[in-house]
């Protein structure tokens, strides 16, 4: 099988995995107990407003009958109107998502850029104090949750040192740019509004961090135990008697197949940080789509649930098989067979 | 030197004008915060936040002045009862919407019919309301069922939308000819008359308002430009905001803790606020053995109000509670600060116990608080702990609210006693007292006590169709009483907030507005604050 067939496969296996999650999750919504419609209008709504709103979501109809309109306004790119915020889901996916999305791209760039070097630095250092250091570090990221890691850093670079913004993407006071992508760091870019740009990228630095915090934990865990495990290898030992210099081994010998299995973790832990950002949304009052997951949950806002789900579903999926796509790169050994 | 002397004289005006301008131009700005989500339409107002912006927003016929001092025209001139189920009201010449159109009688009629059309909000208020109409440009005719006291104090509620301008703003919807009504204009924007309007809304982030500068009743000199309010923001953030000078207003909703933190802080005030409403532990009294008053009462005075008022202390001397003295609070017609508390009385307790025809040791109350207000739950356990005393067995749930909701419609499903709060609408007793405890109305969130007591019923009745209003007073304030010696229900504690505000806006104005109000989220005024 060529890698074009593989991965055509994996799309078409990706695309029955979605419609199976629609159905899980298009059914436990339902459980969630209370009447949507009355959740929606309000204790006071009368009884005939309720019954209306509930024919208008056609809650009334069997399961069968609910799951085909879903689906059919689905291939129309409608998701339906949110009981929640009363606006189609649509619209608040395409408010919320780009934050969101920012975020978790932020939160991984940091997960790369600190991970995988302390995970270095210690699987290079093994057992001195660097590496004591740098394992203590690791230990706590993995340990601590979010949420946590968010008041910490709050409390500490935003209130005892107030050197970071606490809340939401900008400075309410400056004007933001054209919406082009929606994530301000390229859309400031675009405009080039400098300024706009420093101003969003400290907004995202604290929460971004704070998702991350975990997921670096793991990262550099891994790449450490993979480095030292590829340190003992004989054909380093091989490279090193022709003298090679210590980084070329480090880059070429010892990381490039210390970090497969690394690639496969910050692939899972990328869209992992997609559905965790609820907490440090709230605490750092980021409009993203996290939050609004989970408000939607509490508001058994159907509509807005399965939206939800769907797109992060969707996000898990393109990850995994960018993931499996950047393992093949690293190691040509792995070969696709039948 | 002369190099340096001759720069001062060059940047010294410079300075002086641009520092000016700065000044001049400076944009106040007052940030709060309150619980998602908030709601831009006024048909669908219902809430704590929903209210905060209804009154900033759009106006309505009368008003209420603060400190029990009754009902006052807003858009209105004056009104006059022709006879007892018809009401004229006459409209103020010249008031502007925010589109520029001006204020008549057909206005009030499209945004009557709206509300009642669309079936949410507060339509729920003018049931007894037959019909509405214009009898000229400036004079509206109210016409109900059946004679109804709490009709004027109820049309604070209905807040005036300009009907040229949602009308040009229609699109199709479920209303037959009125298309959708301007639902989705109005999701995210003002068509009223009120002293700001909405310039941003996305009920789940926030909701911006900018002054309205054409205002019929003008402005504090020092209002802010504009008002940004945050929903649902975590009680750290809010602190954190608060200390950094980035959030004026706290929402009422901080935790104790937060609140005693910011109290040492120099930058930030607590304010003390008495809220127009009430927490209740509300007993079920069809469900057995509470459906025999001697169970109730001997629940109520074995109740302790003192080790639960503890709990409610900031510090020493703050304590954001106020021990109840039964259904009429503060701000509320009929509202007596003389009155004195219900209080524990563990005998009396036990001798009611004796005369109830159950055995306590028979029973196990189910005790409910909802889930989603986690400081609810020790008010049950202390119920459950009083009740234990007793010789009941009894279990505490945490309730989420959609299910509580559910289970309330039956009373064979509603907990023994749930603990929920209930604020005014309007500054009337019978919107407080009828929708919780007349027999007709069991099966709701508020009426969770599915109260079945034809004494009491007779005098909400009377209460509704008496126009005198000395003899209304007498009337509720009876009703109080029989709820108290019936046991109706718990009465846990009345409102007291302490706001955590800004010392920028802690000042007498700021302050002062927010007090003596007996209708949820007339308080935060903005346009009678002031940003120093």
């Amino acid at each position: 099988m060529s890698t074009t067939q593989y991965f055509l496969r994996r799309i078409f296996v990706s695309v029955i995995v979605f419609f199976g999650v629609s159905i899980v999750i298009f059914c436990l919504a339902r459980l969630i107990p209370g009447d949507p419609a009355r959740i929606a209008l309000g204790p006071f709504a009368t009884k005939e407003m309720v019954e209306q709103l509930r024919e208008t979501l056609h809650l009334n109809d069997s399961i069968f009958i609910q799951y085909k309109i879903f689906i059919q306004q689905l291939f129309q790119g409608d998701l339906g109107i949110s009981t929640y915020t009363k606006r189609p889901v649509v619209t608040d996916i395409i408010s919320y998502f780009p934050a969101t999305f920012e975020l978790v791209l932020m939160s991984g760039t940091l997960m790369i850029l600190i991970g995988m070097p302390l995970g270095i630095l210690s699987g290079k250092f093994k057992n001195t104090f660097i590496d004591h250091i740098a394992r203590i570090i690791s230990l706590l990221g993995v340990v601590t949750p979010s949420f946590l890691w968010a008041i910490i850093l709050m409390l500490i670079f935003a209130y005892w040192i107030p050197i970071f913004p606490v809340a939401e993407r900008y400075d309410e006071t400056l004007d933001p740019p054209k919406i082009v992508t929606g994530l301000l760091l390229i859309d400031s870019l675009i405009a080039r509004d400098f300024n706009f740009f420093k101003d969003a990228l400290l907004h995202l630095f604290l929460p971004g961090l704070a998702i991350a915090m975990p997921a670096i934990g793991n990262v550099s865990r891994l790449t450490r135990t993979n480095l030292s495990d590829i340190y003992e290898k004989q054909y380093i030992e091989f490279a090193k008697s022709y003298s090679y210099s210590e980084y070329k081994i480090a880059t070429k010998y010892a990381l490039k197949p210390a970090s497969i299995p690394t690639v496969t973790i910050i692939g899972l832990d990328f869209a992992f940080m997609l559905g965790n950002a609820f907490l440090v949304e709230t605490v750092f009052v980021w409009p993203g789509m996290a939050k609004y997951g989970v408000e939607t949950i509490l508001a058994k806002d159907l509509n807005g649930i399965i939206a939800t789900a769907l797109i992060i579903t969707t996000f898990f999926l393109i990850i995994n098989m960018l993931v499996d796509f950047f393992v093949l790169l690293l190691n040509p050994r792995i070969t696709i067979e039948e | 030197m002369k190099m340096t002397n001759c720069l001062k004289t060059i940047l010294l005006p410079f300075f002086i004008i641009f520092f000016s301008f700065t000044f001049v131009n400076a944009k106040t700005v007052i940030r709060t915060d309150e619980a998602a989500i908030g709601e831009a339409d006024p048909a669908k107002f219902s809430d704590n936040i929903d209210s905060i912006i209804m009154f900033n927003t759009y106006d309505a016929l009368v008003d209420e002045v603060k400190n029990g001092g009754g009902l006052a025209p807003l858009l209105a001139s004056g009104w006059e009862y022709a006879d007892p189920t018809t009401l004229n009201i006459t409209l103020k010449d010249g008031i502007k919407f925010h589109s520029g159109n001006i204020l008549d009688a057909d206005d009030v009629v499209y945004s009557f019919n709206r509300l009642m059309d669309m079936g949410q909000g507060f339509s729920f208020l003018f049931g007894t309301v037959e019909s509405v109409s214009a009898i000229n440009s400036n004079t509206v005719q109210f016409k109900t069922t059946e004679p109804f006291a709490p009709l004027v104090a109820s049309l604070m509620r209905l807040a005036i939308v300009d009907k040229d301008d949602v009308q040009a703003n229609t699109a199709d919807g479920n209303y037959g000819d009125n298309g959708d009504y301007g639902e989705a204009y109005l999701l995210t924007t003002s068509a009223g008359t009120g002293a700001y309007k909405i310039t941003q809304h996305d009920p789940n982030v926030k909701t911006v308002l900018t002054k309205n500068g054409d205002y019929f009743q003008g402005h504090n000199p020092k209002a802010p430009d504009e008002v940004i309010i945050k929903y649902s923001v975590e009680a750290a953030t809010i602190k954190t905001l608060l200390v950094r000078g980035e959030h004026e207003i706290s929402s009422m909703w901080l935790p104790n803790e937060v609140l005693a933190a910011l109290e040492k802080e120099d930058s930030v005030d607590l304010v003390k606020i008495n809220r127009p409403g009430s927490w209740y532990n509300k007993l079920n009294n069809r469900k057995a053995p509470l459906d025999d008053v001697h169970c109730r009462r001997a629940l109520q005075l074995a109740y302790d109000y003192d080790a639960l008022y503890q709990s409610f202390a900031i510090t020493e001397n703050m304590v954001a509670g106020q021990k109840s003295s039964g259904a009429l609070i503060s701000g509320v017609l009929g509202y007596d600060p003389n009155k004195a508390p219900i209080e524990r009385d563990i005998e009396k307790a036990k001798a009611e116990l004796a005369k109830c025809k159950y055995n306590p040791s028979d029973y196990t109350l189910d005790l409910a608080w909802i889930a989603e207000v986690p400081y609810e739950e020790p008010w049950s356990l202390q119920l459950q702990a009083n009740a234990i005393e007793l010789g009941f067995n009894a279990t505490v749930t945490g309730l989420p609210w959609a299910k509580f909701s559910e289970q309330v419609a039956n009373w064979e499903n509603t907990p023994h006693a749930t603990v929920v709060s209930v604020l005014a609408n309007v500054p009337d007793p019978d919107a407080l007292m009828y929708a919780q405890w007349h027999s007709s109305r069991g099966g709701t969130w508020m009426s969770a006590e599915w109260a079945n007591d034809p004494e009491l019923d007779a005098l909400l009745e009377k209460g509704r169709t008496e126009t005198n209003e000395a003899e209304r007073i007498k009337i509720y304030q009876a009703a109080n009483q029989l709820m108290i010696d019936n046991a109706i229900t718990l009465f846990i504690t009345d409102f007291v907030g302490y706001q955590a505000i800004s010392s920028n806006v802690s000042n007498s104005d700021t302050t002062s507005v927010q007090q003596g109000y007996g209708t949820m989220g007339r308080n935060l005024s903005f346009r009678e604050m002031a940003v120093n």
